[in-house]
């Protein structure tokens, strides 16, 4: 059953059982790159006024690994979030994705790199209030040319992996805040990316329902995902195998410990 | 994303929207109505005016008075002054002035009260030669027409034009009675057959006399008829062109003018034909062209409503872009989008289009052609337009950076 989630990576899939957390035999090897930025920095201009989201962001996160990402309101974390999914463009610096650099990229190579290695889960949830849930959880397939019967099958199966068997039929309005954010988390691994993105992805969400999400991203983990979680709640950190911390546009090396590279 | 998809989820943002999607498509709607109403009155009337002008005959010349080669165009008194006499009628019969003229049938006609008993009928009272029969293409359906020898003695003979009998005589035959014109008392001799529908100039409400008749024993005086054309019949189709000039030469020389002063026109079926279809033709340019901006209204109502429908789905767009949508599949999407609400308004207005060519014709005694070209086309155009309105509100959706389009609430 949980050898689906684990499509990603077969070398971890081969040693390791599902359902036992596959971080101590990761933490013995190197980490594969699958992100890397270096010195990335980001300037919003306003008008006048020009504001550095990030300043000198230099940062690895390996093929497997579970990271969160901390900081105050305003630090940059949506910032880096954005850049790490392909949605916004660095000002200066370079972002490497799984070995290539993607500021060259044109508009729809992007959009191809974001449909197929990463899935997103936002805090607004984001699901078109038109579409039944598994339309909504199809969506990445049909941006990739996958044909209408396996997209529904696979939808069905994503959204069974989340507990919302019995509710692929109903629309964002008639599901609860949590169960949304489930439909997102079925939306997010449909593609089977090797990345999965999350920002604040409890922040609207009460602590059962926040425990239902962090318990499908551990889920993830141990089937070998790689997870990169922005939030600014420590307990929500505290899941991760690891915490980078964010300030003033700039990753705070001491409380990040030697993880940044 | 393949084009089903596309389609469903263009389907899917119009039923979203069900109100504003008929209000955008009635743009749409009314204009392609109006244009397929309007080039369908101007072809029906043309088809109309074709058939009555063929039905003239192909080798068919008519001589009218007045000149048709003024320098201000005008036609200067064409049809007022009387300048074609029995002279020039006679002339041209004869073969060795107009070898190519087979038959000449000059009409005087004047307006008269007719009398058969105790009924009374005003109507036109035309005299002719025998000849007028075949160069008209006309028969009779009772009785006969007259005849030479009766031409020349000015005989008190009438033949009836179908509904004149009727009014004159009901339901008995006419052939044998009497009916009083002015000072003259005419033996009904025949009865014409019907020329079919014709609702410009009743063909069909007539008494035809010898020519002779109508100039020595009705009316007299200033009443006396005046000859208003003279029909003539080229021997062939072939020799039309010669008969022509024919006709035209002997007339110049018996007027004593030259072709800039000529007092008469001659005119052939082809060359009423082109009178008659272009005249019709700039009618309907000029109404199509109506119809045709009400349809530039529509288009300006849909890019407005895309335009709208762009700023409102701006997050659903960041979204998308977000899950794997390309630019280029952000553009279909809603050049689809318009361009079905573009073919939907389309083929509505089409059907109201047809609705309305098939009672119009009732109301205003009109016909209404609709050629399946032409509904074709209004719907090609219809999409054409829905399209060419969603270029650049798609293009500015499929511009939008992803970020911006997320963030945005
Ligand atoms: N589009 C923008 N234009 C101008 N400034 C921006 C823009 N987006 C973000 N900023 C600024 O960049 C800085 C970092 O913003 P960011 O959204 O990354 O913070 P955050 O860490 O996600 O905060 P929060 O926890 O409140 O979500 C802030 O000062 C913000 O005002
Ligand atoms: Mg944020």
């Amino acid at each position: 059953m949980t050898a689906w989630f684990g499509a990603a990576e077969p070398a971890e899939d081969a040693g390791v059982p599902a359902d036992v957390p596959a971080y101590e035999d990761a933490a013995e090897l190197p980490p594969v790159p699958i992100l890397r930025l270096r010195d990335v920095r980001k300037t919003y201009i306003s008008g006048q006024l020009e504001v550095e989201a990030l300043r000198g962001v230099s940062l690895a996160v390996g093929a497997g690994e579970y990271a969160a990402i901390m900081g105050p309101s305003g630090s940059g974390k949506s910032t880096l979030m954005h850049i790490l999914g392909c949605l916004d463009v660095v000002t200066s610096g370079t972002y490497e994705l799984a070995g290539t650099d993607v500021s060259g990229m044109t508009e729809t190579d992007l959009a191809q790199v974001r449909n197929r290695q990463i899935g997103f889960v936002f805090q607004q949830f984001n699901l078109l209030p038109s579409l039944p849930a598994w339309r909504n959880v199809e969506l990445p397939l049909a941006y990739a040319g996958v044909s209408p019967a396996e997209r529904r099958d696979r939808a069905m199966s994503s959204l069974e992996r989340v507990g919302l068997a019995d509710r692929v039929e109903h629309r964002p309005g008639e599901l609860s805040g949590g169960q949304q954010q489930r439909v997102a988390v079925a939306r997010a691994l449909v593609t089977d990316p090797s990345l999965i993105l999350a920002d604040e992805p409890t922040g609207n969400l009460d602590s059962r329902s926040s425990e239902d999400v962090l318990g499908l991203f551990e889920e993830l983990h141990a089937a070998g995902r790689t997870i990169v979680l922005i939030t600014h709640e420590a307990e929500v950190a505290a899941r991760a195998r690891r915490t980078l911390h964010i300030r003033d546009g700039q990753l705070d090396l001491a409380l990040s410990g030697a993880g940044a590279w | 994303m393949s084009w089903k998809d596309t389609l469903r989820t263009a389907l899917a943002a119009i039923g979203s929207h069900r109100l504003r999607s008929i209000l955008t498509m009635l743009g749409i709607l009314i204009g392609i109505a109006a244009v397929i109403l309007t080039v369908g009155l101007g072809q029906g009337a043309q088809a109309q005016v074709r058939d009555q002008i063929s039905k003239l005959g192909s080798n068919l010349l008519i001589v009218s008075p007045g000149s048709a080669t003024s320098s201000t165009g005008i036609r200067g008194g064409r049809g007022s002054a009387s300048t074609l006499t029995a002279r020039d009628a006679s002339a041209l019969a004869t073969h060795s002035v107009a070898p190519d003229v087979a038959k000449v049938a000059p009409v005087a006609s004047s307006s008269q009260s007719l009398t058969a008993g105790t009924t009374n009928w005003t109507t036109t009272i035309a005299g002719t030669t025998p000849d007028w029969l075949s160069v008209r293409a006309r028969t009779v359906s009772e009785g006969r027409f007259f005849t030479a020898p009766e031409l020349t003695n000015a005989a008190q003979v009438t033949v009836l034009g179908p509904d004149t009998a009727a009014e004159l005589f009901g339901g008995r035959s006419p052939i044998g009675q009497t009916v009083t014109a002015g000072n003259a008392t005419l033996t009904v001799i025949g009865v014409l057959t019907s020329a079919g529908s014709s609702t410009a100039t009743n063909d069909d409400d007539q008494a035809i006399v010898p020519m002779t008749t109508a100039a020595t024993r009705i009316g007299s005086g200033t009443t006396r008829a005046a000859i208003s054309t003279i029909y003539l019949e080229a021997t062939t189709q072939d020799t039309l062109t010669a008969a022509y000039q024919e006709a035209n030469a002997a007339l110049l020389s018996l007027h004593g003018v030259t072709a800039a002063t000529a007092d008469f026109t001659i005119a052939s079926q082809q060359s009423l034909l082109d009178t008659a279809t272009s005249t019709d033709r700039t009618l309907t340019i000029l109404l199509g062209g109506v119809a045709a901006l009400s349809l530039l209204v529509g288009g300006i109502g849909v890019m407005n409503i895309m335009l709208v429908s762009v700023t409102e789905r701006i997050r659903e767009i960041g979204l998308r872009k977000a899950l794997g949508a390309t630019p280029a599949v952000i553009r279909h999407q809603f050049l689809t989008e318009a361009g079905l609400l573009g073919f939907t308004g389309g083929l509505l207005g089409l059907g109201l289009g047809l609705a309305g060519a098939a009672t119009l014709p009732g109301v205003l005694n009109q016909p209404v052609t609709v050629s399946p070209l032409a509904a074709a086309a209004a719907v090609t155009v219809a999409l054409a337009i829905g399209i060419g309105a969603g270029v650049y509100p798609a293009s500015r959706a499929a511009r939008l950076a992803p970020i911006d389009a997320l963030r945005s609430e």
